[in-house]
């Protein structure tokens, strides 16, 4: 945990001077031109920021840093990330095939990537979620989830 | 402003004429439930995918329904905790320990049943008193001026910071991370866009939902893609759901004082049903005449975490409605659901908002007869629930994610930003930092910013204003409890730490 604590601690404070920098621009605009003006807040919280993240490298030098919860599984972390992945392919996707069209297959895939087995389970369940989300959106909740441009060049406007 | 019992008469009425408000009540609490023995699923976590739920739906439908969800998560985590040894909610850690006991020996029903009477009583001695106290407290609220209200939310932040986690720095810099970002977007007194870099979508900030997604739901998930495991299943007797006259009876007492205990801790911001929970089973070990068998399986040690635990529902609803200030995570969701349904929360809310805040009560109070109903007529549905497979709904609920995001504002933006803030907070929670003061930064940092200018404004910059018993007593009485609350915390903390840093230190020689 020494480590990671130096890291974070110093990449906060890099990122709170940048921010106070950033409001010490704000100084004198706006419609309060005051001492108390848009930079005060931000500024006064980098400052504690920068103070914290000093206190914290500070401990993780001296061996005070806390010791992790628990460690990352690398086999779970790479799933995760392949997780992830197939879950923005799936949204960039949507804008294309929608959202009835292109949720079935996103369910079966992560299904089966997370270790999902039965293929009956798996497509039932990946069928069934989107056209009851679909249903209680649109008609319940009145929220419409996006058709996509196929369908539009399919059927129309 | 205080108790009206003719607007409570009203409401009842509002309610039970209305049934669709009683669907949106059950349908709450069912989903809680469900939500609350899912491992890996917390209350939290299920009010924050069930809040786009709420949109397109009159405000008081959505509220009533969340508290259903509050009201059935805290319950539901039970019935996990006492099948499979591993708490659906943190506020169910204490029921297992006599609830698993009592599994393995072939009275898990009795278990549930006990755990169903339990939170029915427990939660609805909590609404009754939140009932009855809320209004005199919104009453003090309305008293409030700038410097109270910037104590008030520091007081809050405080609190939360102080039993978020094992150490109070990390607390401590979670809270201001959020806070510095409560900054991005329009300036309100001053009308500048800070932080925004030409960014449209930054103007008003960071929408609320996809951030709390991110951080209570997502970041669940990512931790659940990445253990993927469940715990082991016993077998037990589950066709004796309904606790027998006489058991109930025996606990009747211990019930009682628990439900008033968790009332009272809940309310507390930052304590949160779980210090309820625990406090609650400590007390009832303590007065017993056979405290040796706690542990080993004894109904009476289901009956006091579960009572003190929905009590504390609500307890933690008390300075959520009156003062605006959330007593844990889930009231801090809560929180931010009354603001997208346009209310402003806190005393002002209280005063001007009375048709919604009375049928909440009585909302909260039927939650609890429809939670005793649903709890025990389906309890081996939830049952079977909990030995679901969580390859197959860790994948729902991802989808649940990522839709709930976009709902709000039909924004992919928000979509990317709730996968990257929940992957933000998969890492936050390795490093140990925890994630719930950031939350009760993003809804109290605009309120203590605002005020905090103000008040510095109108003393014409005098930092003393807020600690001048003569000006604002209130606003002292709230520096110091927050100042004595760290303290408190920190000395604990140290002990814990050494405590830990001893045990290192033994394991490598």
């Amino acid at each position: 945990m020494k480590r990671s604590d130096i890291v974070v601690g110093i990449f906060l404070i890099f990122a709170c001077v940048l921010v106070y920098l950033e409001a010490g621009t704000y100084e004198d605009q706006g419609v309060q031109q005051t001492f108390f003006g848009p930079q005060f807040f931000p500024q006064i919280l980098t400052v504690l920021l920068i103070g914290c993240c000093g206190l914290l490298i500070f401990h993780a030098y001296r061996g005070k840093a806390l010791r992790k919860a628990e460690s990352i599984n690398p086999q779970g972390f790479v799933r995760l990330i392949v997780s992830i992945v197939i879950a923005i392919v799936y949204w960039v996707s949507v804008d294309f095939f929608g959202f009835a069209l292109a949720t079935p297959f996103f369910l079966f895939v992560l299904m089966t990537q997370l270790g999902a087995r039965g293929w009956k389970a798996r497509l039932g369940v990946s069928v069934i979620t989107p056209i009851f989300i679909w249903w209680i959106f649109n008609e319940i909740l009145v929220v419409s989830l996006p058709e996509g441009e196929l369908m539009y060049m399919i059927f129309g406007e | 402003m205080a108790f009206d019992f003719t607007i409570f008469s009203d409401a009842w009425l509002t309610i039970l004429s209305n049934p669709i408000l009683i669907v949106w009540i059950f349908v709450g609490v069912t989903s809680g439930i469900i939500m609350g023995c899912l491992p890996g699923l917390t209350a939290t976590t299920g009010c924050a995918l069930l809040i786009p739920f709420t949109f397109g739906r009159p405000p008081l439908e959505g509220l009533l329904m969340l508290m259903g969800v509050f009201v059935g998560g805290i319950y539901g985590g039970s019935i996990s905790g006492i099948l499979i040894r591993t708490p659906g909610t943190p506020s169910a850690a204490a029921t297992l320990l006599d609830g698993f006991p009592l599994a393995q020996k072939g009275l898990g029903g009795r278990a549930i049943g006990m755990s169903t009477v339990a939170s029915f009583v427990g939660g609805t001695v909590g609404a009754l008193i939140m009932t009855f106290m809320s209004p005199t407290i919104a009453e003090v609220g309305l008293k409030f001026g700038p410097a109270e209200f910037f104590a008030l939310a520091l007081f809050g932040m405080s609190m939360i910071i102080a039993v978020s986690g094992v150490s109070l720095l990390k607390g401590v810099i979670s809270a201001l991370v959020g806070l510095l970002v409560t900054t991005i977007g329009f300036d309100p007194l001053s009308g500048l866009p800070r932080f925004t870099f030409g960014q449209m979508y930054l103007l008003d900030g960071l929408s609320f939902i996809p951030v709390l997604i991110g951080l209570f739901g997502i970041a669940q998930v990512f931790r659940n893609i990445e253990k993927m495991g469940i715990g082991q299943r016993i077998k037990t007797d589950l066709t004796k759901i309904l606790p027998q006259f006489r058991e109930i009876w025996a606990v009747k007492v211990t019930m009682l004082k628990s439900a008033v205990m968790g009332t009272f801790i809940g309310s507390i911001p930052g304590t949160g049903c779980d210090i309820a929970a625990f406090a609650s089973y400590a007390e009832a070990k303590r007065s017993s005449k056979h405290p040796e068998k706690f542990g080993t399986g004894v109904l009476e040690g289901v009956a006091a975490p579960e009572a003190g635990n929905n009590a504390a529902v609500g307890g933690a609803m008390i300075p959520m409605l009156t003062l605006g200030i959330p007593g844990d995570a889930f009231t801090a969701v809560m929180l931010g659901a009354l603001t997208i349904h346009n209310f402003q929360p806190g005393p002002i809310f209280f005063r001007e908002n009375l048709d919604v805040v009375y049928p909440m009560f009585a909302g909260l109070i039927l939650a609890q007869a429809v939670l005793l109903f649903v709890g025990l007529l389906g309890a081996r549905f939830f049952a079977r629930l909990v030995s679901l497979d969580p390859r197959m709904f860790t994948a729902v609920i991802f989808l649940l994610c990522i839709i709930g995001s976009y709902a709000m504002q039909f924004s992919s933006t928000d979509v990317f930003v709730t996968l990257g803030v929940g992957l933000i907070a998969y890492f936050m929670d390795y490093l140990r930092f925890p994630v719930s003061p950031i939350l009760l930064a993003l809804i109290l940092g605009p309120l203590g910013e605002q005020n905090l200018r103000r008040a510095l404004q109108i003393s014409h910059g005098d930092f003393t204003t807020f600690i001048n018993p003569m000006e604002h007593p209130i606003s002292l009485a709230f520096i110091l409890i927050a100042i004595a609350a760290l303290a408190s915390m920190y000395f604990r903390l140290r002990k814990s730490r050494l405590e830990e840093l001893s045990r290192e230190i033994e394991s490598a020689e």
